[in-house]
Protein backbone atom coordinates (compact mmCIF):
# COMPACT_ATOMS: atom_id res chain seq x y z
CA UNK A 1 0.00 0.00 0.00
CA UNK A 2 2.97 2.36 1.07
CA UNK A 3 4.58 1.37 -2.21
CA UNK A 4 1.15 2.40 -4.00
CA UNK A 5 0.95 6.07 -2.18
CA UNK A 6 4.36 6.67 -3.20
CA UNK A 7 4.24 6.16 -6.74
CA UNK A 8 0.87 8.07 -7.13
CA UNK A 9 1.53 10.58 -5.06
CA UNK A 10 2.90 14.06 -6.77
CA UNK A 11 3.34 17.42 -6.40
CA UNK A 12 2.03 18.48 -9.74
CA UNK A 13 -1.07 16.12 -10.26
CA UNK A 14 -4.55 15.99 -8.14
CA UNK A 15 -6.25 12.89 -9.07
CA UNK A 16 -9.72 12.13 -8.81
CA UNK A 17 -12.20 9.85 -9.39
CA UNK A 18 -15.07 10.66 -12.05
CA UNK A 19 -17.59 11.56 -9.61
CA UNK A 20 -15.46 14.02 -7.61
CA UNK A 21 -14.40 15.06 -10.96
CA UNK A 22 -17.44 16.66 -11.73
CA UNK A 23 -17.05 18.99 -8.83
CA UNK A 24 -20.76 18.26 -8.21
CA UNK A 25 -21.54 17.48 -4.63
CA UNK A 26 -23.01 13.75 -4.89
CA UNK A 27 -25.77 12.32 -3.17
CA UNK A 28 -23.08 9.62 -1.50
CA UNK A 29 -21.01 12.18 -0.72
CA UNK A 30 -20.63 14.51 2.29
CA UNK A 31 -20.20 18.32 1.75
CA UNK A 32 -16.39 17.91 2.89
CA UNK A 33 -15.73 15.00 0.19
CA UNK A 34 -17.37 16.63 -2.10
CA UNK A 35 -15.17 19.92 -1.60
CA UNK A 36 -12.33 17.96 -0.91
CA UNK A 37 -10.93 17.42 -4.20
CA UNK A 38 -10.87 21.37 -4.61
CA UNK A 39 -8.44 21.97 -2.11
CA UNK A 40 -4.74 21.72 -3.11
CA UNK A 41 -3.30 19.72 -0.06
CA UNK A 42 -6.43 18.16 0.89
CA UNK A 43 -6.20 14.66 2.20
CA UNK A 44 -6.51 12.12 -1.05
CA UNK A 45 -5.40 8.91 -0.22
CA UNK A 46 -3.70 8.84 -3.72
CA UNK A 47 -1.51 11.77 -3.28
CA UNK A 48 -0.52 11.49 0.27
CA UNK A 49 2.61 10.01 1.84
CA UNK A 50 2.30 7.34 4.36
CA UNK A 51 3.23 9.77 7.14
CA UNK A 52 0.87 11.90 6.19
CA UNK A 53 -1.52 8.81 6.51
CA UNK A 54 -0.37 7.97 10.08
CA UNK A 55 -0.80 11.33 11.44
CA UNK A 56 -4.23 10.84 10.03
CA UNK A 57 -4.73 7.76 11.32
CA UNK A 58 -3.71 9.11 15.28
CA UNK A 59 -6.04 11.68 14.46
CA UNK A 60 -9.15 10.49 13.04
CA UNK A 61 -8.64 6.59 14.00
CA UNK A 62 -8.18 3.31 11.72
CA UNK A 63 -11.66 3.53 10.25
CA UNK A 64 -11.45 6.95 8.89
CA UNK A 65 -8.15 5.88 7.20
CA UNK A 66 -9.75 2.76 6.63
CA UNK A 67 -12.76 4.18 4.23
CA UNK A 68 -10.35 7.03 2.88
CA UNK A 69 -8.03 4.19 1.51
CA UNK A 70 -10.97 2.20 0.06
CA UNK A 71 -12.56 5.49 -1.50
CA UNK A 72 -9.42 6.66 -3.25
CA UNK A 73 -8.06 3.36 -4.35
CA UNK A 74 -11.36 2.09 -5.73
CA UNK A 75 -11.50 6.06 -7.88
CA UNK A 76 -8.24 7.37 -9.18
CA UNK A 77 -8.78 6.93 -13.11
CA UNK A 78 -8.90 10.58 -13.88
CA UNK A 79 -5.90 13.13 -12.69
CA UNK A 80 -5.52 17.28 -12.26
CA UNK A 81 -2.39 18.59 -13.71
CA UNK A 82 -1.16 22.18 -13.11
CA UNK A 83 -0.98 24.34 -15.74
CA UNK A 84 0.58 27.18 -13.41
CA UNK A 85 -1.38 30.41 -12.64
CA UNK A 86 -3.61 28.55 -10.44
CA UNK A 87 -5.47 26.57 -13.29
CA UNK A 88 -5.72 22.71 -13.46
CA UNK A 89 -6.19 20.24 -16.42
CA UNK A 90 -8.62 17.36 -15.91
CA UNK A 91 -6.73 14.26 -18.01
CA UNK A 92 -7.28 11.10 -18.16
CA UNK A 93 -4.71 9.14 -16.59
CA UNK A 94 -5.03 6.09 -18.55
CA UNK A 95 -2.95 8.15 -21.15
CA UNK A 96 0.66 7.82 -21.21
CA UNK A 97 2.98 10.00 -19.93
CA UNK A 98 3.75 11.45 -22.98
CA UNK A 99 0.57 12.36 -24.27
CA UNK A 100 -0.36 13.38 -21.13
CA UNK A 101 2.32 15.46 -21.43
CA UNK A 102 1.45 16.62 -25.00
CA UNK A 103 -2.18 17.90 -23.67
CA UNK A 104 -0.66 20.07 -20.94
CA UNK A 105 1.65 21.57 -23.59
CA UNK A 106 -1.24 22.38 -25.19
CA UNK A 107 -3.28 23.61 -22.74
CA UNK A 108 -0.71 25.76 -21.33
CA UNK A 109 -0.02 27.19 -25.38
CA UNK A 110 -3.95 27.84 -25.13
CA UNK A 111 -3.93 29.80 -22.21
CA UNK A 112 -1.02 31.72 -23.24
CA UNK A 113 -2.45 32.46 -26.62
CA UNK A 114 -5.73 33.73 -25.13
CA UNK A 115 -3.86 36.14 -22.78
CA UNK A 116 -1.85 37.76 -25.76
CA UNK A 117 -4.08 37.53 -28.19
CA UNK A 118 -7.44 38.67 -26.98
CA UNK A 119 -5.61 40.15 -23.24
CA UNK A 120 -8.00 37.80 -21.34
CA UNK A 121 -6.86 35.75 -18.81
CA UNK A 122 -7.45 32.44 -17.80
CA UNK A 123 -8.18 32.94 -14.07
CA UNK A 124 -10.80 30.56 -12.18
CA UNK A 125 -9.65 32.01 -9.10
CA UNK A 126 -11.08 35.29 -10.10
CA UNK A 127 -14.21 33.95 -11.21
CA UNK A 128 -14.67 32.50 -7.68
CA UNK A 129 -13.71 35.57 -6.26
CA UNK A 130 -16.15 37.26 -8.86
CA UNK A 131 -19.01 35.49 -7.76
CA UNK A 132 -18.63 36.34 -4.04
CA UNK A 133 -18.37 40.16 -4.47
CA UNK A 134 -21.67 39.86 -6.43
CA UNK A 135 -23.70 37.80 -3.76
CA UNK A 136 -21.71 38.82 -0.82
CA UNK A 137 -21.43 42.30 -1.23
CA UNK A 138 -20.48 43.09 2.37
CA UNK A 139 -17.47 40.24 1.88
CA UNK A 140 -19.15 38.54 4.97
CA UNK A 141 -18.67 34.87 2.48
CA UNK A 142 -19.61 31.76 4.93
CA UNK A 143 -17.40 29.32 5.57
CA UNK A 144 -19.97 26.65 3.92
CA UNK A 145 -19.53 28.51 0.48
CA UNK A 146 -15.80 29.19 0.55
CA UNK A 147 -15.25 25.46 1.10
CA UNK A 148 -18.06 24.58 -1.72
CA UNK A 149 -17.96 27.00 -4.40
CA UNK A 150 -13.94 26.71 -5.84
CA UNK A 151 -12.34 26.83 -9.05
CA UNK A 152 -12.24 23.84 -11.19
CA UNK A 153 -9.89 21.72 -13.95
CA UNK A 154 -10.54 22.73 -17.59
CA UNK A 155 -10.62 19.93 -19.78
CA UNK A 156 -8.12 20.37 -23.01
CA UNK A 157 -12.02 20.51 -24.92
CA UNK A 158 -13.21 22.87 -22.79
CA UNK A 159 -10.13 25.43 -23.10
CA UNK A 160 -10.35 24.52 -26.87
CA UNK A 161 -13.86 26.03 -27.07
CA UNK A 162 -12.97 28.61 -25.09
CA UNK A 163 -10.56 30.33 -27.67
CA UNK A 164 -12.61 29.39 -30.25
CA UNK A 165 -15.49 31.30 -28.52
CA UNK A 166 -12.76 34.35 -28.31
CA UNK A 167 -12.22 34.54 -31.44
CA UNK A 168 -15.63 35.22 -32.45
CA UNK A 169 -14.96 38.58 -31.28
CA UNK A 170 -11.24 38.94 -32.38
CA UNK A 171 -11.81 42.23 -33.30
CA UNK A 172 -12.96 43.71 -30.46
CA UNK A 173 -10.40 41.96 -28.65
CA UNK A 174 -6.50 42.43 -27.28
CA UNK A 175 -4.43 44.75 -29.85
CA UNK A 176 -7.02 44.03 -32.68
CA UNK A 177 -9.57 46.35 -30.76
CA UNK A 178 -7.56 49.75 -31.63
CA UNK A 179 -8.03 48.70 -35.12
CA UNK A 180 -12.16 48.45 -34.93
CA UNK A 181 -13.87 50.63 -37.41
CA UNK A 182 -17.43 50.72 -35.52
CA UNK A 183 -16.87 53.95 -32.93
CA UNK A 184 -19.22 52.77 -30.38
CA UNK A 185 -15.98 50.41 -29.85
CA UNK A 186 -13.77 52.71 -30.70
CA UNK A 187 -14.79 54.68 -27.76
CA UNK A 188 -15.07 52.33 -25.34
CA UNK A 189 -12.18 49.53 -23.43
CA UNK A 190 -12.27 45.76 -23.55
CA UNK A 191 -14.35 45.14 -20.84
CA UNK A 192 -13.55 41.31 -20.49
CA UNK A 193 -10.13 40.49 -18.55
CA UNK A 194 -10.85 36.89 -17.23
CA UNK A 195 -12.55 34.26 -17.36
CA UNK A 196 -12.52 30.81 -15.33
CA UNK A 197 -13.94 27.68 -14.39
CA UNK A 198 -15.67 27.04 -11.02
CA UNK A 199 -17.18 23.70 -10.02
CA UNK A 200 -20.67 25.87 -8.72
CA UNK A 201 -22.89 28.41 -9.26
CA UNK A 202 -24.80 31.05 -6.51
CA UNK A 203 -27.71 32.38 -6.92
CA UNK A 204 -29.60 34.30 -4.32
CA UNK A 205 -33.68 34.66 -5.41
CA UNK A 206 -34.70 37.29 -1.98
CA UNK A 207 -34.01 34.69 0.52
CA UNK A 208 -30.14 34.64 0.73
CA UNK A 209 -27.55 32.69 -1.46
CA UNK A 210 -27.29 29.35 -2.21
CA UNK A 211 -25.38 27.14 -4.48
CA UNK A 212 -26.58 25.66 -7.31
CA UNK A 213 -26.17 23.50 -10.62
CA UNK A 214 -28.18 25.52 -12.87
CA UNK A 215 -26.20 28.33 -13.83
CA UNK A 216 -23.95 27.51 -16.93
CA UNK A 217 -22.11 30.68 -16.91
CA UNK A 218 -21.90 34.41 -15.36
CA UNK A 219 -21.06 37.61 -16.57
CA UNK A 220 -19.77 39.71 -13.18
CA UNK A 221 -19.36 42.89 -12.06
CA UNK A 222 -20.18 46.62 -12.96
CA UNK A 223 -17.94 46.81 -16.19
CA UNK A 224 -18.31 42.73 -16.79
CA UNK A 225 -14.80 41.90 -16.32
CA UNK A 226 -15.08 38.45 -15.04
CA UNK A 227 -17.08 35.46 -17.05
CA UNK A 228 -17.50 32.16 -14.90
CA UNK A 229 -18.41 29.08 -16.97
CA UNK A 230 -19.86 26.48 -14.29
CA UNK A 231 -18.99 22.87 -14.41
CA UNK A 232 -22.70 22.06 -14.75
CA UNK A 233 -22.11 23.41 -18.85
CA UNK A 234 -19.47 21.25 -19.43
CA UNK A 235 -22.21 18.42 -19.75
CA UNK A 236 -25.32 20.85 -20.88
CA UNK A 237 -26.54 20.36 -24.39
CA UNK A 238 -30.01 22.25 -23.80
CA UNK A 239 -29.40 24.46 -26.92
CA UNK A 240 -28.01 21.77 -29.22
CA UNK A 241 -29.15 18.53 -28.25
CA UNK A 242 -26.51 15.81 -28.18
CA UNK A 243 -23.62 18.64 -28.46
CA UNK A 244 -21.94 19.83 -25.40
CA UNK A 245 -19.18 21.46 -26.92
CA UNK A 246 -21.21 22.97 -29.28
CA UNK A 247 -23.23 24.18 -26.28
CA UNK A 248 -20.12 25.40 -23.92
CA UNK A 249 -19.04 27.99 -27.13
CA UNK A 250 -22.66 28.88 -27.39
CA UNK A 251 -23.30 29.73 -23.75
CA UNK A 252 -19.32 31.30 -23.71
CA UNK A 253 -20.32 33.00 -26.30
CA UNK A 254 -23.46 34.75 -25.19
CA UNK A 255 -21.60 35.48 -21.76
CA UNK A 256 -18.95 37.42 -23.93
CA UNK A 257 -22.23 39.07 -25.46
CA UNK A 258 -22.70 40.67 -22.40
CA UNK A 259 -19.17 41.26 -21.16
CA UNK A 260 -18.38 42.66 -25.06
CA UNK A 261 -21.44 43.92 -26.73
CA UNK A 262 -24.15 44.80 -24.49
CA UNK A 263 -22.94 47.91 -22.89
CA UNK A 264 -21.84 49.28 -26.72
CA UNK A 265 -24.90 48.30 -28.42
CA UNK A 266 -28.17 47.27 -26.41
CA UNK A 267 -29.98 50.45 -26.54
CA UNK A 268 -29.37 50.65 -30.67
CA UNK A 269 -30.90 46.91 -29.99
CA UNK A 270 -33.64 48.01 -27.82
CA UNK A 271 -34.65 50.44 -30.68
CA UNK A 272 -34.34 48.12 -33.25
CA UNK A 273 -36.74 45.66 -31.36
CA UNK A 274 -39.04 48.08 -30.15
CA UNK A 275 -41.98 46.23 -31.38
CA UNK A 276 -41.29 43.85 -28.97
CA UNK A 277 -38.75 45.65 -25.86
CA UNK A 278 -40.55 48.21 -24.56
CA UNK A 279 -37.28 49.24 -22.89
CA UNK A 280 -34.47 46.74 -21.98
CA UNK A 281 -36.50 44.56 -19.13
CA UNK A 282 -40.27 44.68 -19.92
CA UNK A 283 -41.23 43.03 -23.21
CA UNK A 284 -44.86 43.77 -25.17
CA UNK A 285 -45.37 39.80 -24.79
CA UNK A 286 -47.54 37.37 -22.57
CA UNK A 287 -47.14 35.39 -19.82
CA UNK A 288 -44.62 32.85 -22.17
CA UNK A 289 -42.90 35.78 -23.63
CA UNK A 290 -45.33 35.45 -26.83
CA UNK A 291 -45.16 39.03 -28.55
CA UNK A 292 -48.96 40.56 -28.48
CA UNK A 293 -48.04 43.24 -31.14
CA UNK A 294 -50.41 43.35 -33.92
CA UNK A 295 -49.35 41.64 -36.01
CA UNK A 296 -46.91 39.76 -34.30
CA UNK A 297 -43.01 40.89 -33.87
CA UNK A 298 -40.57 38.90 -33.95
CA UNK A 299 -39.24 37.19 -30.43
CA UNK A 300 -36.06 36.11 -29.64
CA UNK A 301 -34.55 33.19 -30.79
CA UNK A 302 -34.91 31.08 -27.49
CA UNK A 303 -37.37 31.87 -24.50
CA UNK A 304 -34.89 32.33 -22.60
CA UNK A 305 -33.78 35.21 -24.63
CA UNK A 306 -37.24 36.79 -23.67
CA UNK A 307 -35.93 37.21 -20.08
CA UNK A 308 -35.01 41.17 -20.67
CA UNK A 309 -33.24 42.52 -23.72
CA UNK A 310 -30.06 41.59 -22.84
CA UNK A 311 -30.31 38.20 -22.81
CA UNK A 312 -32.41 38.65 -25.90
CA UNK A 313 -29.19 40.22 -27.53
CA UNK A 314 -26.87 37.70 -26.12
CA UNK A 315 -28.99 34.63 -27.18
CA UNK A 316 -28.49 35.79 -30.95
CA UNK A 317 -24.74 36.14 -30.13
CA UNK A 318 -25.10 32.46 -29.24
CA UNK A 319 -27.12 31.62 -32.55
CA UNK A 320 -25.76 34.15 -34.82
CA UNK A 321 -22.21 32.37 -34.04
CA UNK A 322 -22.81 28.40 -33.46
CA UNK A 323 -25.84 28.28 -35.45
CA UNK A 324 -26.66 30.98 -38.17
CA UNK A 325 -29.22 29.17 -39.80
CA UNK A 326 -31.35 28.26 -36.72
CA UNK A 327 -30.84 32.05 -35.99
CA UNK A 328 -32.09 32.95 -39.22
CA UNK A 329 -34.88 30.26 -39.71
CA UNK A 330 -35.90 29.71 -36.76
CA UNK A 331 -36.70 26.39 -34.56
CA UNK A 332 -40.21 25.51 -35.82
CA UNK A 333 -42.29 28.35 -34.12
CA UNK A 334 -44.74 31.00 -35.74
CA UNK A 335 -43.64 34.06 -35.81
CA UNK A 336 -44.20 36.21 -32.13
CA UNK A 337 -43.27 33.23 -30.39
CA UNK A 338 -39.39 32.58 -28.94
CA UNK A 339 -38.32 30.10 -31.30
CA UNK A 340 -39.19 32.01 -34.47
CA UNK A 341 -37.43 32.63 -37.25
CA UNK A 342 -35.20 35.70 -36.59
CA UNK A 343 -33.61 37.31 -39.58
CA UNK A 344 -34.08 40.59 -38.36
CA UNK A 345 -31.67 39.66 -35.54
CA UNK A 346 -29.12 37.69 -37.26
CA UNK A 347 -29.22 40.89 -39.65
CA UNK A 348 -28.78 43.47 -36.45
CA UNK A 349 -25.90 40.85 -35.26
CA UNK A 350 -24.34 40.65 -38.88
CA UNK A 351 -24.01 44.36 -39.16
CA UNK A 352 -22.54 44.74 -35.74
CA UNK A 353 -19.68 41.97 -36.55
CA UNK A 354 -19.20 43.79 -40.54
CA UNK A 355 -18.95 47.13 -38.39
CA UNK A 356 -15.36 46.00 -36.30
CA UNK A 357 -13.93 45.58 -39.64
CA UNK A 358 -15.69 47.61 -42.08
CA UNK A 359 -15.29 44.95 -44.01
CA UNK A 360 -16.46 46.02 -47.21
CA UNK A 361 -14.02 48.95 -47.33
CA UNK A 362 -11.63 46.09 -46.68
CA UNK A 363 -12.51 44.53 -50.12
CA UNK A 364 -12.54 47.91 -51.88
CA UNK A 365 -9.16 48.53 -50.82
CA UNK A 366 -8.22 45.12 -52.15
CA UNK A 367 -9.70 45.21 -55.21
CA UNK A 368 -7.93 48.53 -55.30
CA UNK A 369 -4.32 47.04 -54.91
CA UNK A 370 -5.11 45.16 -57.32
CA UNK A 371 -5.47 47.99 -59.71
CA UNK A 372 -3.71 45.69 -63.00
CA UNK A 373 -6.69 43.09 -62.54
CA UNK A 374 -10.51 43.89 -63.52
CA UNK A 375 -12.24 43.19 -60.28
CA UNK A 376 -15.80 44.84 -60.23
CA UNK A 377 -17.77 41.97 -61.28
CA UNK A 378 -15.43 40.10 -58.26
CA UNK A 379 -16.74 43.20 -56.61
CA UNK A 380 -19.92 42.85 -57.38
CA UNK A 381 -20.38 39.49 -56.22
CA UNK A 382 -18.57 40.15 -53.39
CA UNK A 383 -21.40 42.85 -52.40
CA UNK A 384 -24.42 41.01 -53.58
CA UNK A 385 -22.94 37.99 -50.51
CA UNK A 386 -22.53 40.30 -47.77
CA UNK A 387 -26.26 41.19 -49.02
CA UNK A 388 -27.49 37.95 -48.75
CA UNK A 389 -29.96 37.15 -45.67
CA UNK A 390 -29.07 33.26 -45.28
CA UNK A 391 -25.90 30.44 -45.78
CA UNK A 392 -27.86 29.11 -49.24
CA UNK A 393 -27.59 31.60 -51.11
CA UNK A 394 -24.38 32.68 -49.75
CA UNK A 395 -22.58 28.91 -51.91
CA UNK A 396 -24.53 29.91 -54.70
CA UNK A 397 -22.98 33.53 -54.68
CA UNK A 398 -19.37 32.17 -54.04
CA UNK A 399 -19.91 29.29 -56.52
CA UNK A 400 -20.34 32.40 -58.88
CA UNK A 401 -17.92 34.52 -57.83
CA UNK A 402 -15.37 31.09 -58.31
CA UNK A 403 -16.69 31.32 -61.48
CA UNK A 404 -16.30 34.98 -62.51
CA UNK A 405 -12.92 34.70 -61.07
CA UNK A 406 -11.74 31.81 -63.29
CA UNK A 407 -13.64 33.30 -66.12
CA UNK A 408 -11.55 36.02 -65.77
CA UNK A 409 -7.98 35.15 -64.97
CA UNK A 410 -8.11 31.31 -66.14
CA UNK A 411 -7.61 28.49 -63.66
CA UNK A 412 -6.94 29.20 -60.53
CA UNK A 413 -3.79 27.63 -58.48
CA UNK A 414 -3.65 23.90 -57.98
CA UNK A 415 -7.22 24.00 -59.59
CA UNK A 416 -8.73 21.33 -57.77
CA UNK A 417 -7.14 21.94 -54.36
CA UNK A 418 -8.55 25.46 -54.91
CA UNK A 419 -11.95 24.71 -55.45
CA UNK A 420 -11.76 22.27 -52.77
CA UNK A 421 -10.29 25.07 -50.22
CA UNK A 422 -13.27 26.91 -51.50
CA UNK A 423 -16.57 24.42 -51.14
CA UNK A 424 -15.07 24.34 -47.79
CA UNK A 425 -15.07 27.28 -46.72
CA UNK A 426 -18.69 27.75 -48.91
CA UNK A 427 -20.39 25.00 -46.72
CA UNK A 428 -18.73 27.36 -43.48
CA UNK A 429 -20.46 30.48 -45.44
CA UNK A 430 -22.37 33.11 -43.31
CA UNK A 431 -21.61 36.55 -43.85
CA UNK A 432 -18.97 36.72 -41.04
CA UNK A 433 -16.89 34.42 -42.83
CA UNK A 434 -16.72 36.16 -46.08
CA UNK A 435 -13.94 38.61 -45.32
CA UNK A 436 -11.75 35.41 -44.74
CA UNK A 437 -13.37 33.84 -47.71
CA UNK A 438 -12.63 36.99 -49.70
CA UNK A 439 -8.90 36.78 -48.52
CA UNK A 440 -8.74 33.15 -49.37
CA UNK A 441 -9.72 33.55 -53.05
CA UNK A 442 -8.03 36.23 -53.75
CA UNK A 443 -4.71 33.84 -52.15
CA UNK A 444 -5.76 32.00 -55.14
CA UNK A 445 -5.42 33.66 -57.68
CA UNK A 446 -1.93 33.07 -59.23
CA UNK B 1 -29.34 62.22 -3.82
CA UNK B 2 -29.40 61.57 0.03
CA UNK B 3 -32.04 60.00 1.53
CA UNK B 4 -34.68 63.22 2.27
CA UNK B 5 -34.58 63.97 -1.74
CA UNK B 6 -34.84 60.66 -2.19
CA UNK B 7 -38.13 60.58 -0.78
CA UNK B 8 -39.06 63.78 -2.12
CA UNK B 9 -38.55 62.76 -5.53
CA UNK B 10 -40.53 59.03 -4.79
CA UNK B 11 -43.24 61.45 -3.46
CA UNK B 12 -43.40 63.39 -6.67
CA UNK B 13 -43.75 60.05 -8.35
CA UNK B 14 -46.75 58.48 -6.16
CA UNK B 15 -48.53 62.06 -7.04
CA UNK B 16 -49.08 60.89 -10.50
CA UNK B 17 -51.03 58.07 -9.27
CA UNK B 18 -53.95 60.39 -8.60
CA UNK B 19 -53.60 61.78 -11.97
CA UNK B 20 -56.84 60.97 -14.30
CA UNK B 21 -55.52 60.10 -17.85
CA UNK B 22 -56.87 63.52 -19.55
CA UNK B 23 -54.92 65.58 -17.12
CA UNK B 24 -51.95 63.18 -17.81
CA UNK B 25 -52.06 64.04 -21.58
CA UNK B 26 -52.29 67.60 -20.42
CA UNK B 27 -49.66 67.78 -17.86
CA UNK B 28 -46.99 66.18 -19.84
CA UNK B 29 -48.57 67.86 -23.38
CA UNK B 30 -48.84 64.59 -24.87
CA UNK B 31 -49.69 64.23 -28.60
CA UNK B 32 -52.20 61.00 -30.63
CA UNK B 33 -49.36 59.17 -30.80
CA UNK B 34 -47.83 59.16 -27.12
CA UNK B 35 -51.20 57.38 -26.31
CA UNK B 36 -51.46 53.62 -26.99
CA UNK B 37 -54.35 51.61 -26.47
CA UNK B 38 -54.32 47.56 -26.17
CA UNK B 39 -51.32 47.83 -24.03
CA UNK B 40 -50.69 44.96 -21.32
CA UNK B 41 -48.36 44.47 -18.33
CA UNK B 42 -47.85 41.50 -16.62
CA UNK B 43 -51.05 40.20 -16.40
CA UNK B 44 -53.07 43.35 -16.87
CA UNK B 45 -54.24 43.65 -20.49
CA UNK B 46 -56.52 45.83 -22.38
CA UNK B 47 -54.41 48.75 -20.76
CA UNK B 48 -54.37 52.36 -21.86
CA UNK B 49 -50.35 53.60 -22.27
CA UNK B 50 -49.16 57.04 -21.66
CA UNK B 51 -45.76 57.59 -22.94
CA UNK B 52 -43.83 60.63 -23.73
CA UNK B 53 -39.87 60.06 -23.34
CA UNK B 54 -38.83 63.59 -23.34
CA UNK B 55 -41.68 65.08 -20.77
CA UNK B 56 -42.45 61.76 -18.55
CA UNK B 57 -40.75 60.00 -15.71
CA UNK B 58 -42.16 56.68 -16.80
CA UNK B 59 -45.39 55.52 -18.31
CA UNK B 60 -48.52 55.65 -17.30
CA UNK B 61 -51.07 52.78 -17.49
CA UNK B 62 -54.70 53.01 -17.03
CA UNK B 63 -57.28 50.63 -16.77
CA UNK B 64 -59.99 52.64 -18.64
CA UNK B 65 -59.70 55.88 -16.38
CA UNK B 66 -58.23 54.37 -13.55
CA UNK B 67 -54.75 54.84 -12.63
CA UNK B 68 -53.13 51.25 -13.09
CA UNK B 69 -49.13 51.74 -13.22
CA UNK B 70 -46.21 54.15 -13.38
CA UNK B 71 -43.79 51.78 -14.67
CA UNK B 72 -39.88 53.45 -15.06
CA UNK B 73 -37.95 50.87 -16.90
CA UNK B 74 -34.51 52.50 -15.57
CA UNK B 75 -34.62 54.60 -12.49
CA UNK B 76 -31.08 55.62 -12.49
CA UNK B 77 -31.79 58.94 -10.44
CA UNK B 78 -32.31 56.84 -7.54
CA UNK B 79 -29.74 54.93 -5.46
CA UNK B 80 -31.18 51.67 -4.53
CA UNK B 81 -29.38 51.79 -0.81
CA UNK B 82 -31.03 55.17 -0.51
CA UNK B 83 -34.48 54.19 -1.79
CA UNK B 84 -34.07 50.78 0.63
CA UNK B 85 -33.81 53.00 3.54
CA UNK B 86 -36.32 55.66 2.63
CA UNK B 87 -38.72 52.24 2.49
CA UNK B 88 -37.55 50.40 5.15
CA UNK B 89 -38.16 46.79 5.18
CA UNK B 90 -39.99 45.27 2.09
CA UNK B 91 -42.73 42.47 2.27
CA UNK B 92 -41.04 41.02 -0.27
CA UNK B 93 -37.45 40.23 -1.92
CA UNK B 94 -37.86 38.36 -5.39
CA UNK B 95 -35.81 37.25 -8.23
CA UNK B 96 -36.32 39.96 -11.19
CA UNK B 97 -36.52 40.38 -14.95
CA UNK B 98 -33.86 42.82 -14.11
CA UNK B 99 -31.12 40.01 -13.77
CA UNK B 100 -29.80 36.99 -11.57
CA UNK B 101 -27.62 39.36 -9.73
CA UNK B 102 -30.55 41.99 -8.74
CA UNK B 103 -33.50 41.54 -6.15
CA UNK B 104 -37.14 43.05 -6.72
CA UNK B 105 -38.14 44.37 -3.25
CA UNK B 106 -42.06 45.30 -2.94
CA UNK B 107 -43.88 47.42 -0.86
CA UNK B 108 -47.32 46.14 -1.84
CA UNK B 109 -49.03 48.64 1.11
CA UNK B 110 -47.15 51.50 -0.04
CA UNK B 111 -47.75 50.39 -3.48
CA UNK B 112 -44.47 50.77 -5.10
CA UNK B 113 -42.27 47.83 -5.64
CA UNK B 114 -38.56 48.51 -7.43
CA UNK B 115 -35.20 45.73 -8.83
CA UNK B 116 -32.01 46.43 -7.28
CA UNK B 117 -28.48 45.10 -7.84
CA UNK B 118 -27.44 42.39 -4.72
CA UNK B 119 -24.47 44.83 -5.00
CA UNK B 120 -25.64 48.05 -4.70
CA UNK B 121 -26.04 50.52 -7.56
CA UNK B 122 -28.96 52.90 -9.43
CA UNK B 123 -32.47 50.83 -9.78
CA UNK B 124 -33.42 49.16 -12.85
CA UNK B 125 -37.03 48.99 -12.82
CA UNK B 126 -39.17 50.72 -10.55
CA UNK B 127 -43.22 50.17 -10.35
CA UNK B 128 -45.57 52.56 -8.82
CA UNK B 129 -49.00 51.07 -7.92
CA UNK B 130 -52.05 51.43 -6.00
CA UNK B 131 -51.71 50.21 -2.78
CA UNK B 132 -52.69 46.36 -2.29
CA UNK B 133 -51.47 42.99 -1.11
CA UNK B 134 -48.86 40.96 -1.88
CA UNK B 135 -50.91 38.28 -3.13
CA UNK B 136 -52.84 40.92 -5.81
CA UNK B 137 -49.45 42.61 -6.82
CA UNK B 138 -48.09 39.26 -7.63
CA UNK B 139 -50.86 38.16 -9.14
CA UNK B 140 -51.72 41.65 -11.53
CA UNK B 141 -48.09 42.95 -11.98
CA UNK B 142 -44.97 40.54 -10.86
CA UNK B 143 -43.29 39.09 -13.58
CA UNK B 144 -41.46 36.05 -12.18
CA UNK B 145 -38.36 35.62 -14.72
CA UNK B 146 -37.13 31.80 -13.95
CA UNK B 147 -34.18 31.17 -12.77
CA UNK B 148 -31.18 32.37 -15.15
CA UNK B 149 -29.12 29.89 -16.51
CA UNK B 150 -27.08 31.94 -18.22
Amino acid sequence: MGSFLMQKYSHAEREHSPATLAHLPAASTTKEEAATPQREGAFRGDRVSPDTLLALQRTHGNQSVQRFLQRSAATVQRKEMRLGGGEFLDVDDALSKDEQKEQIAEAKAIIKDIEKTYGVKVDSKAAVKAIFKSYFPDGKVPRSFKRDVQPAPWKLEELKNLQASLKHYAPILGKARKQVQDADFQSTKQQLKSVGKVNLGVSDDGAGPYTEQDTLGETFGEKKKTVALMQSLMTADHNFAGDSSKQQRGTTTHEFSHALIQDEKLDDFVATFSDYWTDESTAQADANRVSTATPPAEAPITYYGGTNAGEDLAETAKFYFEAPDRLKGGDGQPKGTPGNPAPRRFDFFNKIVLSWTNAPDKVDAMVASQSAVQFQKFKDLVDAFVALPDASQGLDAISALYDAITAEHGPLRDDEKARADVILLMQQATDKYFDLMVQTIMGLIP
Amino acid sequence: MGISQTKAALQELFDLRTLRPDEARQRFGLRAEDVRGSASYGALSGLTELYQAETMPGRLYYAGDEFALLYVGKASQFQADDLQKALGEPAARLRTRAGKQFHHLVYPDKGVAFSRPIAGGTVSILEIFPPQSLDAYKTKYYQDPGSFKE
